[in-house]
């Protein structure tokens, strides 16, 4: 991402495996990458780190990707958050677009569905 | 309107979501693991204990015969042949190339082995095998400006180096777990496939495993393979274990994961078999 400045990005999964695949995968654009492993966390992240996007599983321990979404948007109304779940429904969708989330990406994703994202979200900023 | 989370057996949660989403989610076979039910996140009850919620997990029930559901997925694979590609994936003429890509991803996911449901009929999964191909053929072909229809519109800059235009099964990633918090992993062996069975020096055919380049999976990570052999019909079901994770830090060790696949004596010998009419002369795998 040579022609962008650099940009943090918070990766939110309870799986480490789909941690480490978004890790590889988003490595080579530069992006300074942060992760968490549940809703709790990711929150407590943003609230120190500020990352200019957050990729957000739905599924997860204790806090539910929903729960973590809403709580980010809370603390920052104008934060940029893509789902990227297993679970995929219309219904759902709506629920998370509603709960302020730029987009969904259903698993398993191709690497370059979640680059594409990614660029198009980082590519609004400022 | 009340809000449910729902828990599964592996205390993932979902919540807070209307009755809708748990309605479409069951209908679609993605909530067969629920465990409890809460209305307010906190307290948790069992999922009998909401008979709104008990009736529909789980709830598809597979309507129709698999037969006649293949046969329909082939009459549509035909009547899309007569279509653009614009036509196919649902774009205006004169859409860009990211716009088209996005538009295959979200059409061609129903299709993907790891979103059929689990024991889906053969036929059925055959069906979805090839709708499947033919979109990924297709999206190849618009991506590589093979259509005679290429896109138009300005495509973004690449946001780093722009992986190869693979868009088979195997080029999607983040496998689904299965319930029992396993990875479900389906691997054809073929010539462009053997050597991940024979270039790695310690996870190899002679040991009993393979070893996925470039990708750290860690360490301990269970699977459950089925390893498919091209030209044989035979179909190898088994587990595997992550035993080698490499992160590529250490220039003696090629970056990528180990897996040791639980074989029987008589499985081993002929994946080995199998393995070494597939090697070419004078490649020798690394025992």
């Amino acid at each position: 991402m040579a022609n962008m400045p650099a940009r943090r990005l918070l990766i939110v999964d309870d799986d480490a495996l789909v941690r480490s695949l978004l890790r590889d995968l988003l490595s080579p654009t530069g992006c300074e990458l942060l992760e968490a492993a549940n809703g709790a966390d990711a929150l407590e992240r943003y609230r120190l780190h500020r990352p200019h996007m957050v990729l957000l599983d739905l599924m997860m321990p204790q806090q539910s990707g929903l729960e973590a979404l809403e709580a980010i948007r809370a603390l920052d109304a104008n934060a940029r958050v893509l789902v990227i779940s297993s679970l995929d429904a219309e219904s759902l969708r709506k629920s998370a677009a509603a709960a302020g989330a730029i987009g969904y990406v259903v698993k398993p994703f191709h690497p370059m569905e979640v680059l594409d994202a990614v660029q198009r979200a980082l590519a609004a900023l400022p | 309107m009340t809000r449910y989370w729902v828990r599964n057996e592996d205390g993932t949660v979902l919540g807070p979501v209307g009755l809708m989403v748990i309605k479409d989610l069951a209908a679609a076979g993605q909530l067969s693991s629920i465990k409890e039910v809460s209305v307010d996140g906190q307290k948790w009850k069992p999922l009998g204990a909401f008979p709104e919620l008990n009736a529909l997990v789980p709830a598809a029930s597979g309507a129709g015969t698999a037969a006649g559901e293949a046969e329909q997925i082939r009459a549509e694979i035909k009547a899309l042949r007569l279509k653009s590609p614009h036509e196919i994936f649902g774009v205006p003429r004169g859409a860009g190339l990211n716009e088209v890509r996005a538009a295959f991803f979200e059409k061609v996911k129903r299709y993907h082995p790891q979103r059929l449901p689990r024991g889906a009929p053969r036929e059925i999964q055959e069906a979805c095998g090839e709708m499947f191909k033919f979109l990924s053929d297709l999206m190849l072909a618009v991506q590589t400006g093979r259509t005679g229809s290429a896109p138009g519109g300005r495509t973004p800059a690449p946001l780093a180096h722009t992986p190869p235009p693979m868009f088979g099964a195997e080029a999607f990633v983040g496998l689904l777990r299965g319930a029992n918090g396993t990875y479900q992993v389906n691997l054809a062996l073929g010539p462009k496939t053997v050597e991940l069975f024979t270039r790695h020096k310690l996870v190899n055919v002679q040991t009993g495993g393979f070893f996925i380049p470039d990708r750290v999976i860690p360490l301990g990570t269970a699977m459950d393979i089925t390893l498919t052999f091209q030209g044989d019909p035979r179909v190898l079901s088994t587990r595997g274990k992550v035993v080698v994770e490499s992160a590529g830090q250490d220039p003696r060790q090629p970056k990528g994961s180990g897996v040791q696949l639980n074989l029987s004596p008589a499985e081993r010998t002929f994946l080995q078999t199998f393995v070494s009419a597939l090697t070419p002369k004078g490649e020798k795998s690394q025992g």
